[in-house]
């Protein structure tokens, strides 16, 4: 969520993209930064909730501030884990990050 | 193969995936001095002049990079990378006991496989097929979202996990006969090359081949 004076929606950060062929998937054997940072956002939202708060935080926002270097104001990100139940898939939010400056992170 | 050949074989092998990983890092900017010194180390290994420093100067960043990133960055692939770097290591600084560091690397390559299989063949989910419909259905894994669509297919799915839980299983079988050992290393590695295209484990492909000629040498070793 970024604030410049007004709240916006939330917003998946990193998404993975909808189609990936085979000749990128034969170029990620080789060159895939993007990906194996996902996965060590997957590994710090997993270390989060179970109790690693500060460094995956701090490495949260950070990674999340990346992705965001065009905007000013503020951030903050939530933890969203699915599961499988009898009525379907379920997202359940485990964590919600207090308001952080942009430009403090970026610092 | 000769000790000494699968020890430089292992080495340049190392050299060659952390070389590519430090190189993603320092493409993106971040911790540039520390994957700097990484990739100087890298290009050293493939020198050969006294490597074993170097794969001394490996372990000591890798240990600085579990801290850094409060664990692995890529779970299992950061996890086998210092493995192997600490079994080499190990047999450039105790000479005596080199063949013991690098049969212990090849040890845990064939328990990474059959404790994995293992633990996929108790769990009922796993057994089912369930566990592969999840993972494509919701989980963070899959490379794509059109990928997702294959949780719609129970059956190959089923197959799929019954495939996997059968190579890793049995695979301390093949080091019976050179042959099977060939075929199974093949197999795993069609293992690995799927999961890098499907989900994006790239790292764990490269790094799980670097460990190969170990157990190739284990192999011949023990049993040959």
């Amino acid at each position: 969520m970024l604030r410049d004076d007004q709240k916006t929606d939330w917003a998946e950060s990193h998404p993975i993209p909808d189609h990936v062929g085979p000749l990128q998937m034969l170029r990620r054997m080789f060159w895939n930064p993007e990906r194996n940072t996902q996965l060590y956002m997957v590994a710090l939202a997993e270390r989060l909730v179970s109790g690693l708060v500060d460094h995956s935080k701090a490495e949260l926002n950070r990674l999340i501030a990346e992705r965001l270097d065009e905007h000013d104001g503020q951030l903050q990100f939530r933890l969203v884990f699915m599961t499988s139940e009898a009525a379907g898939i379920t997202g359940t939010v485990v964590y919600e990050s207090e308001l952080q400056d942009l430009a403090e992170l970026r610092a | 193969m000769s000790f000494e050949a699968m020890l430089r074989l292992s080495e340049v092998l190392l050299a060659l995936v952390v070389l590519q990983t430090a190189l993603e890092h320092f493409w993106q900017g971040r911790d540039r001095a520390l994957y700097a010194a990484r990739i100087a180390l890298c290009l050293w290994v493939l020198g050969g002049w006294h490597a074993g420093i170097a794969i001394g100067g490996l372990w000591i960043s890798s240990l600085i990079l579990l801290h850094r990133f409060g664990g692995p960055y890529n779970g299992g692939a950061d996890k086998m990378t210092i493995l192997i770097t600490t079994c080499l290591s190990a047999a450039h600084l105790f000479p005596d006991w080199a063949e013991l560091a690098m049969a212990y690397l090849a040890v845990q390559l064939v328990l990474s496989y059959f404790v994995s299989g293992y633990v996929k063949i108790k769990n009922p989910d796993w057994r089912s097929g369930q566990a592969l419909i999840d993972v494509f259905r919701f989980s963070a894994y899959p490379v794509s979202e059109r990928l997702r669509g294959w949780a719609g297919q129970p059956r190959v799915l089923w197959l799929m996990s019954w495939s996997v839980i059968g190579f890793e299983v049995i695979f301390p079988l093949t080091l019976l006969h050179p042959l099977a050992l060939w075929i199974g290393m093949a197999v795993a590695a069609t293992f690995h090359f799927a999961n890098a295209c499907l989900f994006g484990l790239n790292r764990f492909f490269w790094i799980w081949i670097c460990a190969y000629p170990s157990l190739i040498w284990f192999q011949e070793r023990v049993l040959g």
